[in-house]
């Protein structure tokens, strides 16, 4: 691996949190608590123990920035504490959907649109919940957070290849078990 | 700015891309991306892989944006402020969260005051200099209480009670 201080914006803050700079972790906490947050809530499906885990994770980032080492990106890093943090609570949590939590994209549509997007959303919802939790977290580190290949990589401690085949399966089974919402879903892009 | 070094590909290579990351080449390998794009758009099964990957990706799509939620940056701001005491000590101890560890650092704080401080009253007792100050006042407003009291219930001065 390369030593990323050079290109990781927040590289330059570690060890300022490590000597007990607050400001410096406060900047941390406005760069990505909230994909952190969204993260874990996508992991679990629950909203109040996912905002656990983004406090476990910070709690983790306070306590032990001297740890960090500049061989991966400190967003990598604390994806890392997170999902350890997530893979904690998901051996104590049956996930579940607070529909407080499904907030539509798009509020133009009609009723039955919205329902239908509730419905499809629930649906998405529940098949990555039965997804093997390590599927899981790579297809939500890389569809819905955007991770490249190598900082998922680095953030689950795999390999890129074994990565690629976590994906590959992840989202075979998604496709199996949403192939009713992508025939929906093909009738409105036709 | 890194530099990207591109590598051949093949058909199998660009299908196993599309099966990982789905159908938007956006998401591939920087150094991958290019040479992938041009084999995909001469390759009508890859194209329809490609296809078939982005309605998934839509489906996936259909899951909502978690709210950001101000209060929980404003907690995790105060991290520094609260870390590093008896709170933070015993969340460690338990392995808990703030709530869970507020809890416990009550019950501890609480059995570690009761432990160096017999003397500490119990909730719904009363200790002894407390009883006889208590008796103290009583005897001194006997009369009055007791009219009063007896008043209260229904009773006539004249009552036995």
């Amino acid at each position: 691996m390369t030593d990323r201080t050079q290109e990781d914006p927040d590289a330059a803050l570690m060890p300022r949190i490590a000597d007990g700079d607050a400001a410096a972790f406060r900047l941390l906490v406005d760069r990505h608590a909230d994909r952190l947050l969204g993260f874990a809530q996508r992991m679990l499906g629950d909203r109040a123990t996912a905002e656990d885990v983004v406090q476990d994770t910070y709690l983790s980032l306070w306590r032990k920035a001297g740890d960090w080492t500049p061989q991966a990106r400190v967003s990598t890093w604390l994806y890392r504490v997170a999902r350890n943090a997530a893979l904690d609570r998901l051996r104590r949590l049956k996930p579940t959907v607070d529909p407080e939590d499904v907030i539509l994209i798009d509020s133009g549509p009609a009723p039955d649109r919205r329902l239908d997007d509730a419905a499809t959303a629930n649906s998405v919802r529940a098949a990555l919940d039965a997804l093997p939790e390590r599927q899981r977290a790579a297809i939500v580190m890389v569809h819905y957070e955007g991770l490249s290949g190598a900082d998922a990589s680095a953030a689950l401690d795999i390999s890129v290849e074994a990565l690629e085949s976590l994906l590959a399966r992840g989202r075979r089974s998604l496709r199996q078990a949403l192939a009713d919402q992508r025939v929906e879903l093909l009738g409105e892009v036709r | 700015m890194t530099e990207i070094t591109r590598v051949p590909i093949t058909s199998s290579r660009v299908m196993a891309l599309i099966d990982a990351y789905g159908g938007d080449p956006t998401r591939w390998p920087p150094q991958e991306r290019e040479a992938a794009v041009a084999l995909l758009s001469g390759d009508s099964e890859l194209a329809r892989a490609a296809d078939e990957a982005r309605l998934l990706d839509l489906t996936l799509d259909a899951l909502p944006m978690p709210r950001p939620n101000p209060a929980l940056r404003v907690t995790l701001k105060d991290i520094p402020e609260r870390s590093g005491g008896l709170f933070d000590l015993i969340a460690g101890w338990f392995g808990v969260g703030r709530p869970a560890a507020g809890l416990a650092a009550a019950a501890v704080l609480g059995v570690l005051l009761g432990a160096t401080n017999p003397n500490l009253p119990l909730p719904g007792f009363e200790t002894e200099a407390t009883v006889v100050a208590d008796l103290s006042t009583s005897t001194a407003d006997t009369d009055t209480y007791s009219l009063a009291a007896a008043s209260a219930v229904g009773f006539t001065t004249q009552d036995t009670f």
